[in-house]
């Protein structure tokens, strides 16, 4: 598995967040997302924190229940976690370009991470050495397979035997909860200690061939995950993107890490290249935003060292950098933006920082080039 | 040891050779252009007479380039101009003998180009009908002008450019005639290209 993303911020998550990564290849991806949420009882109110995730606006509810979104498995509800940490690992086949996470929440929840691997379906990826914190009968790991196949998995714990609670896990795929057969007392806990402590392993069918199926493992007390290997994974071919399609992605995605309209900057660079890469003017400017000798020794003084303009990552990283420069000469105000457009196409010295601008002194080329790039 | 004794005048044979067979082989960073610092040095020609114009360019807090404009052997700049040296020639418009100077900065993304003629030791800027001298002067363009006598008067016409952007393969031309005082526009028309950035 390859992590391509991560993000590590434990944080409170209110209302909604929306959370941008970028994936270079079309794969089978496998997103992990944790989080704990408390119930009311924690909250000493009449509301349970909740937390439902969804990807490239794909929901995940409950496969009885359409509708249902926060006491899905690949949700987290306070009501069940009373204030632990629950993972849900989502595997999910993704075009190379831009995707979003969006993480809505009922009261609040607490992020804790966020990471993105791009696996080898025909690697069998596996999960190993993850112990549950101590706490009664609750969710604690779920496996979300979206357009994903999976025929089987193994797994395998380790379970502490104790006088009064030992430690359970109960699996459940697809809402259907397997019985253990070998205990009347715990039927719908696959494995439980009382029995025997130590490892327990076995194996299960799946079958999932396609649309949405769930994977979870409750815990009851603090049992461990050995390992988990799911077999015979395989997803429909996925289709990689056109090249300017992923272009603008990139775009998008560093517009949003440097708070610009994506839409905007995407007209900035239509205008100046079409989102050609290897675009060169007779000026010597070069690549999607058409950036000078002149830009790109600018650029370096602000920190930013472009090897090779024809790049498509740093010449958009390197555009965003200057334009941002370019943002911060100007007094915030309704101007701002035309005021950065003009010194980008112009030149920062013909116009005033503080005064309001007076379009008549202003060139036709330079305007037209304005109104456009501003979508007027 | 007779052996290292042997080696180390060998070693130091071939550098000294090397040195003096591929000039700058061991020299570090000379050379380098500094393209925030460009300079360039011109002789205009007169009827039995000639003028050094030194130009150069430099950045300026933060970096807002300045250009300095040095006419013969003053050490005062006789002007300055906003943004960096982007190109400098000489012409001769009037074909009279005595060349013009045409200087081109870069500001931003554009290129900003200005016509000056000789006046005694000085040079004096030709004005162009479309600019709006509050703010701007010169041509402001993606393209840099051309100079052509269309009309086959002797005199040459300048030619600005305004290209139109990706994937337009087209751009406006102005026509600018000289006057003896300054550019005056004629003519304005959209020509079809075979590049897209010409």
């Amino acid at each position: 598995m390859k992590l391509v993303f991560e993000d590590l911020t434990e944080r409170q998550v209110k209302k909604r967040e929306t959370v941008s990564f970028f994936v270079e290849v079309s794969s089978v991806y496998l997103i992990e997302i944790s989080a704990r949420a408390k119930g009311e009882k924690q909250l000493g109110g009449s509301d349970d924190e909740d937390l439902k995730v969804e990807i490239d606006r794909q929901s995940f509810p409950i496969l009885s229940g359409q509708s249902r979104y926060f006491d899905s498995p690949a949700a987290f509800s306070g009501g069940k976690l009373h204030g632990l940490s629950k993972s849900v690992f989502f595997f999910i086949p993704l075009t190379d370009g831009l995707h979003e996470i969006v993480l809505t929440a009922d009261v609040s929840a607490t992020l804790e991470r966020i990471q993105v691997y791009q696996i080898d379906v025909r690697e069998e990826p596996f999960f190993s050495s993850i112990t549950a914190e101590d706490g009664d009968r609750r969710p604690w790991l779920t496996f979300v397979f979206l357009g994903v196949h999976s025929k089987a998995f193994s797994l395998s714990v380790n379970l502490q035997k104790r006088f009064l609670d030992s430690d359970d896990v109960k699996v459940v795929v697809d809402g259907s909860t397997k019985r253990n057969y070998r205990s009347i007392l715990r039927k719908f806990w696959y494995f439980v200690a009382s029995a025997k402590g130590g490892e327990q392993s076995a194996n299960f069918d799946t079958n999932f061939v396609s649309g949405l199926h769930y994977v979870e493992l409750w815990a009851d007390r603090m049992p461990t995950l050995n390992k988990i290997i799911f077999w015979g994974l395989s997803s429909a071919h996925i289709e990689p993107k056109d090249a300017t399609e992923i272009i603008k992605d990139k775009i998008r995605f560093k517009a949003r890490k440097y708070v610009f309209d994506e839409e905007m900057m995407l007209r900035l660079a239509k205008k100046e290249s079409q989102f050609n890469p290897k675009a060169v003017s007779p000026a010597e400017a070069k690549g999607i935003f058409q950036l000078t000798p002149i830009t790109l020794e600018q650029i370096r003084n602000l920190e930013y060292q472009i090897n090779d303009v024809f790049d498509v990552d740093q010449n958009i990283e390197g555009a965003m950098i200057y334009f941002r420069w370019l943002r911060g000469l100007y007094h915030d105000g309704p101007e701002l933006l035309e005021k950065t457009l003009i010194a980008w196409n112009w030149g920062q010295k013909y116009i005033s920082r503080t005064e309001p601008l007076n379009w008549l002194e202003i060139p036709d080329s330079v305007k037209a080039f304005v109104k456009e790039v501003l979508g007027k | 040891m007779g052996r290292i004794i042997f080696v180390a005048p060998l070693f130091a044979l071939i550098i000294v050779a090397a040195t003096l067979l591929v000039p700058g082989l061991f020299r570090k960073n000379q050379g380098k252009v500094d393209v925030l610092r460009p300079e360039k040095t011109l002789v205009l020609k007169g009827v039995n007479y000639s003028e050094k114009i030194t130009i150069k360019s430099y950045p300026l807090e933060p970096f807002a380039g300045n250009t300095d404009v040095y006419v013969g052997s003053h050490s005062l700049p006789q002007f300055s101009i906003s943004g960096f040296l982007h190109n400098v020639y000489s012409l001769d418009l009037e074909n009279d003998g005595w060349e013009e100077v045409a200087i081109e900065v870069e500001t931003g993304h554009s290129i900003n180009s200005l016509i000056y003629k000789q006046r005694n030791d000085r040079l004096v800027r030709i004005p162009i009908s479309t600019e709006i001298l509050i703010n701007f002067e010169g041509i402001v363009s993606r393209n840099t002008p051309e100079f052509k006598d269309i009309d086959r008067d002797g005199r040459l016409e300048m030619l600005a450019y305004y290209r139109f952007f990706p994937p337009e393969k087209r751009r406006k031309v102005e026509v600018y005639k000289f006057t003896g005082l300054l550019f005056q526009k004629v003519k304005e028309y959209e020509e079809k290209m075979t590049e897209i950035y010409l």
